[in-house]
């Protein structure tokens, strides 16, 4: 008997996954502890803070950081719905197509949501 | 422990002249300091219960034949020694996943059409194969890129252990997709270009989802896990450069 092999698509999500895996595991702690943690410790006076508004507002006042920021979101949601996706598989939940338009079709969005605000955030 | 202690193993069995529902059978077995569990179902084969059935062949984890789930776990049954299971009692069952023919008995069939499938044999160059005297030489670097993948016994302990297989029995499996690896990493294999339609398929590398379990369960120390998943980085490599440039391939 011979079997007959599909070109799978998955590596194109499987690359998503990745690129938001480092994100995740790079990135996102960095950006925890400094929002989290070093900007509210920070002695500050009431009306500067590290995260005030005007202050943050600059620091995207460049389309390079609005898209490193955008593209960062979306990476995470790619790597969420694949995760997701296969964690349902792996808890025996197979939603077939419909999950995975689902979990895909989420991270499209969000990623549309954060290419969207880079054009619609207003200038410093 | 002393010589002449006994233990008890549990074993599911399964008759297919029977209607029966596989049922549980209990045996007390003596053993020795050096028995193995394989030692302890020859001498129920022998002693107490020439009925039942299971293989074996070397008795020393080299021809993979005497695989079966021991308390849940895929094992070598020459491999594991009874004292290390004492006080017992031990589960015996037949290897997970995979259709069971009699007692402890599975159908390898299944396995057996995959291999060829990924091409798990040396494709030699055209004139390595018209000069079949000639030695094909290789550097110690160059064996260390496959040695480790060639240890596979076909033992099947792995296909046992992945949740993947057990969910989509159509997945090509641990042992297959290592044994890829194996042929593709070899200096003297020229058969990389055929292996990459059941690489890249839905059931090849991309149904793993790098558990692990069979890199743990291996007898041999071969690690599938990283076999199938240095391959995902190939194939998705490929896939890229086929959607860049239509046409490159096939």
């Amino acid at each position: 008997m011979s079997i007959r092999f599909r070109r799978s698509h998955e590596p194109l999500f499987w690359l998503l996954f990745g690129a938001g895996g480092l994100v995740a595991a790079l990135v996102l702690p960095a950006v925890v502890v400094f929002t989290g943690l070093i900007a509210p410790l920070t002695p500050h006076s009431a009306d500067a803070g590290l995260l005030d508004y005007a202050r943050v507002l600059t620091l995207f006042a460049s389309p390079g950081a609005r898209a490193a920021c955008a593209g960062f979101i979306a990476l995470l949601a790619w790597h969420a719905a694949h995760r997701i996706l296969h964690l349902c598989h792996d808890l025996g939940v197979h939603g077939g197509a419909g999950l995975k338009w689902s979990c895909y079709g989420s991270a499209a969005a969000v990623s549309l949501l954060a290419g969207g605000l880079v054009v619609l955030l207003p200038s410093p | 422990m002393t010589d002449g202690d006994a233990i008890r193993l549990d074993v599911l069995r399964w008759h297919p002249d029977r209607p029966a529902a596989p049922w549980w059978q209990s045996y007390e077995v003596p053993y020795r300091a050096d028995s193995t569990l394989l030692e302890a179902l020859q001498t129920i084969k022998d002693a107490l219960d020439g009925t039942l059935t299971f293989r074996w062949s070397c008795r020393m984890a080299i021809c993979g034949s005497c695989g079966c789930m021991v308390n849940g776990r895929p094992e070598l049954s020459c491999h594991l020694l009874l004292r290390d299971l004492a006080p017992g009692p031990v589960r015996l069952e037949p290897l997970a996943h995979f259709p069971v023919i009699r007692d402890l008995v599975i159908d390898q069939q299944d396995f057996l059409e995959k291999l060829p499938a990924v091409g798990a044999y040396l494709v030699p160059a055209a004139d390595a194969e018209a000069a079949p005297d000639t030695p094909s030489r290789q550097t110690p670097a160059q064996m260390a890129e496959y040695y480790q993948y060639a240890q596979c016994i076909n033992c099947l302990l792995c296909y046992s252990a992945c949740p993947q297989y057990g969910l989509k029995p159509d997945f090509l499996g641990p042992a297959a997709l290592a044994l890829m690896a194996r042929h593709d990493a070899d200096s003297r294999d020229t058969g990389g270009s055929a292996r990459k339609a059941a690489r890249d398929a839905e059931s090849g590398v991309w149904d793993c989802t790098l558990v692990g379990h069979c890199t743990e369960v291996c007898p041999q120390g071969v690690d599938p896990a990283r076999a199938i998943n240095r391959n995902k980085t190939a194939s998705a490599r490929d896939y890229v450069f086929d959607l860049l440039m239509p046409g490159r391939r096939r």
